[in-house]
């Protein structure tokens, strides 16, 4: 009989799971009704249109049923979630202006670290307002907007905001894009003029502090004519024995030869519920490339969307999920292929171990007017104990002959023959079965910034940690 | 509103918006059996065996489709260690109203038991019918089933198959589906019986404005069971496919491998194709793949045959048939495929 393995250690997430008390905090009540949402409004100076946007979002919300054919949400009620948290404190550009507990939290995390090394702005959100933002003068000489959105809303760029705010992602979209609709809060408006080569990534990283509580940030992003970008974004949050939310929503435009990077390592405590919607525009020899990494949550739905809308436009993504005990992580990708001669390239790793449930679900839909357009799906998923499951749920929807497709997947447990070979080179069983692991996720570690891919790795390794066969 | 049932659904569905989470049919009243003869040796014998519980493809029992009537059932019995061929002609009638039947096959401990059907329709209009077949292959047996369909531009066909093989069984089904307007079709197999297996080899080619809606799914429950899904098809004109093919790797099943593919080649920019290979893993000592190829002709082997002198329309119609023939080939009974594949039949004795 198979020796049966040693109890896995849990994680020790103590790197992240650590919390500050409230103090000062404004917050609206529990659950979700019209007079909530208008308070938010009202908090946040929304201007009319955003106020109705609210209310109507609401109103969809309230009329679209849960999702039926993903994991269970059976354990969320917004009857119980908070949707807005103010900590005591205003946005500042400067760190030295931020509250001290609201600051340690992002040292700790590495955020300002890592904007004087290597990051061109920053944005830092705490609970459902941002606490810092800024972004480098000389990027700011070159054009480069990078501000918060509720900021954006009344200034110069209001007309853009209004033209962009979920339109690729509108309210009707599903259940979860409705109540972003309604009590959206915090999040970031960039744009980046033709031909502005941003050399050095901008960031976003989002902390919830608050149990019990949402966060319903969202991410405005406009690349314009051959322009450059890498948009990095980060989250954690510590745990708690209530559900926290976090529905957010990310809307790409990647205008004509534009290239946009959009890399997230996702890192949500285990009692988060991820719904969250990312979708991207990209325009005629436009590119968009998604990397992500996701480690986190409870639950999570994530699937970034890409429309090829523009002749020769093409979408790549790579990402690799990590569920382990108390998780189920459905995660996965969309390509839409509107116009001649895109691409898409997609490109998945997972991992399930102790219990947890990792999914792989994706759609490649090729209409009729992409002729000549090409995709390729490549998904592996590796189990790592009989305790865990691993599912890939693609799919393929075709309306012309003008196409070529091509989809693969693989199922599997570590090689018994790649472990022995290791240990015959002198590792332990551990150290060969997280080494295999790490080149496992090697498709993504190599698409990051170095300290994003180190950051990435010691997440894996933790999650490795005392497992052995 | 009329009533509907659902059928086909997956084991695990998809996105809504993708509109491939089973399909809405609506029942019929049935008006009798299809035509049934069939050819047997003394190795098989009719005999009733109840197979109730047995899962199929499309999820329902057949009265539910049928107005609650019971379809008439055929049950065939493979004795023991036989080594047997059944000839089953099915014949739709058009002029006589919506049909329907039920084929019971068993196939006894250490027997090799092969089932040819031929359906194919006589009439004039638009012809209905609806086929259930269940099937129990005990220890050590295999069961070879093949169901042809020829049907009219017009005619709707409703094939809905579950198996279940007992250890060490073997069930091996080839599918070919040359015609009919709309054709739903499921099949379910339970690799409940450690180191039993199941391989499909499905062929189709549609065109006008032809639907075929396929949901095939290989359960594994015992240890160290295969199965292999292989579909292969052409598409052309209006041609709407629907493939769905699930390996479920169950808890238990240690030592199972599951392979899947599906190769479509597409020869018309108004076809629709869809494809939902999936594999579901609940054990971790198992080997799974899936892989799926949908298209147009490689552009250099048209050229390379243009500039032997074919014209297109010749190079279209060959790899079409192509695709077919590879599966007719997998028919184990050769005097199925000299009757109804002559052209095969002469390339093999011409290659001899």
């Amino acid at each position: 009989m198979r020796e049966e393995k040693t109890a896995v250690a849990d994680v020790n997430r103590a790197f992240y799971d650590f919390r500050y008390e409230e103090k000062d905090v404004f917050k609206v009540e529990e659950g979700l009704t019209p007079a909530i949402v208008e308070q938010i409004s009202r908090e946040k100076g929304d201007p009319k249109w955003m106020r109705d946007f609210r209310l109507r979002s609401l109103e969809i919300y309230n009329q679209m049923g849960m999702p039926d054919w993903g994991p269970s949400i059976e354990g969320l009620d917004m009857g119980n979630i908070v949707t807005y948290v103010r900590p005591n404190t205003r946005m500042s550009a400067s760190w030295e202006e931020v509250p001290q507990d609201i600051k340690d939290t992002f040292e700790r995390l590495g955020i300002p670290q890592a904007e004087r090394d290597s990051l061109a702005g920053v944005g830092a959100q705490y609970d459902s307002e941002l606490v810092y933002h800024n972004v480098r003068a000389e990027v700011a000489a070159q054009g480069v907007v990078y501000t918060d959105l509720e900021s954006a809303l009344h200034g110069p760029y209001a007309e853009q905001i209004r033209t962009h705010f979920m339109k690729l992602v509108p309210p009707t979209d599903h259940k979860f894009a409705a109540l972003h609709g309604a009590v959206w809060s915090g999040g970031s408006f960039v744009y980046v003029p033709p031909g502005v080569s941003v050399e050095i990534p901008l960031q976003s990283y989002f902390r919830l502090n608050s149990p019990g509580a949402g966060q319903f940030e969202h991410t405005l992003i406009l690349v314009d004519e051959g322009a450059n970008l890498h948009f990095i974004e980060g989250c954690s949050a510590p745990k708690y024995n209530v559900a926290n939310l976090h529905a957010g929503c990310v809307e790409l435009y990647v205008g004509k030869n534009a290239t946009l990077r959009y890399s997230t390592i996702e890192n949500w405590s285990r009692n988060m519920y991820n719904l969250n919607t990312k979708r991207a525009r990209v325009e005629e020899g436009g590119k968009v490339e998604w990397i992500s990494g996701s480690f986190g949550s409870h639950v999570s739905y994530l699937y970034p969307q890409s429309n090829l809308v523009g002749a020769g436009a093409r979408a790549e993504f790579t990402g690799i999920t990590f569920a382990g005990r108390d998780q189920n992580l459905d995660t996965g990708c969309k390509m839409v292929h509107s116009a001649p001669r895109t691409s898409s390239y997609v490109n998945t790793r997972s991992i399930s171990k102790d219990g947890g449930v990792s999914t792989f679900r994706s759609a490649v839909v090729v209409n009729r007017q992409a002729e000549d357009s090409k995709s390729s799906v490549s998904c592996q998923s590796l189990m790592l104990d009989s305790g865990s499951r691993s599912d890939t749920i693609p799919a393929m929807d075709i309306h012309t002959a003008r196409t070529d497709i091509g989809h693969e997947a693989r199922i599997g447990r570590i090689s018994d023959e790649a472990v022995f070979y290791l240990m015959s080179r002198g590792l332990s069983e551990e150290e060969a079965r997280a080494l295999i692991v790490s080149g496992f996720a090697e498709n993504v570690s190599k698409e990051l910034p170095l300290e994003y891919a180190v950051e990435m790795n010691n997440l894996i390794r933790i999650e490795m940690k005392g497992s052995i066969g | 509103m009329k009533e509907t049932l659902t059928v086909n659904q997956p084991l695990a569905n998809t996105y809504r918006w993708l509109r491939s989470n089973g399909t809405e049919i609506e029942p019929f009243q049935a008006k009798g059996s299809l035509a049934i003869a069939w050819e047997q040796d003394e190795f098989v014998r009719e005999s009733a065996v109840s197979m109730e519980d047995l899962k199929t493809g499309m999820g329902l029992e057949l009265k539910r489709l049928t107005g609650g009537a019971v379809p008439f059932s055929h049950s065939f019995t493979a004795e023991p260690c036989a080594d047997t061929v059944l000839r089953l002609r099915l014949g739709l009638n058009r002029d006589a109203g919506p049909q329907h039947s039920a084929l019971r096959l068993r196939a006894e401990t250490g027997c090799r038991m092969t089932v040819v059907a031929d359906l194919s329709a006589a009439g004039g209009g638009a012809g209905l019918a609806a086929l259930q077949t269940k099937a129990l292959i005990d220890e050590g047996a295999v069961l070879r089933l093949v169901l042809i369909q020829r049907l009219g531009a017009e005619d709707t066909f409703l094939n809905d198959l579950g198996v279940r093989c007992a250890e060490g069984g073997r069930f091996e089904y080839v599918r070919l589906i040359l015609g009919g307007h709309k054709t739903i079709d499921g099949c379910s197999a339970a690799l409940a019986g450690d180191r039993s297996a199941f391989t499909a080899e499905i062929g189709y080619r549609l065109g006008g404005e032809d639907l075929l809606d396929m949901n095939y799914e290989a359960v594994h429950t015992g240890k160290r069971t295969e199965c292999a899904i292989r579909a292969s098809g052409v598409l052309r004109d209006r041609a709407d496919k629907l493939f769905r093919g699930t390996i479920d790797f169950r808890k238990g099943c240690a030592g199972s491998v599951g392979n899947e593919t599906e190769d479509v080649l597409l020869m018309d920019d108004t076809v629709r194709c869809r494809t939902v290979p999936v594999i579901l893993c609940g054990e971790e000592d198992v080997e799974g793949n899936h892989g799926a190829t949908i298209g147009r002709l490689d552009e250099n082997l048209i050229y390379y045959l243009e500039s032997r002198g074919m014209a297109r329309e010749a190079i279209d119609e060959m790899c079409a048939q192509a695709r077919i023939d590879a599966v007719v080939r997998k028919i184990p009974d050769p005097e199925t495929i000299r009757k109804l594949f002559p052209w095969l039949a002469e390339d093999e004795e011409a290659a001899l």
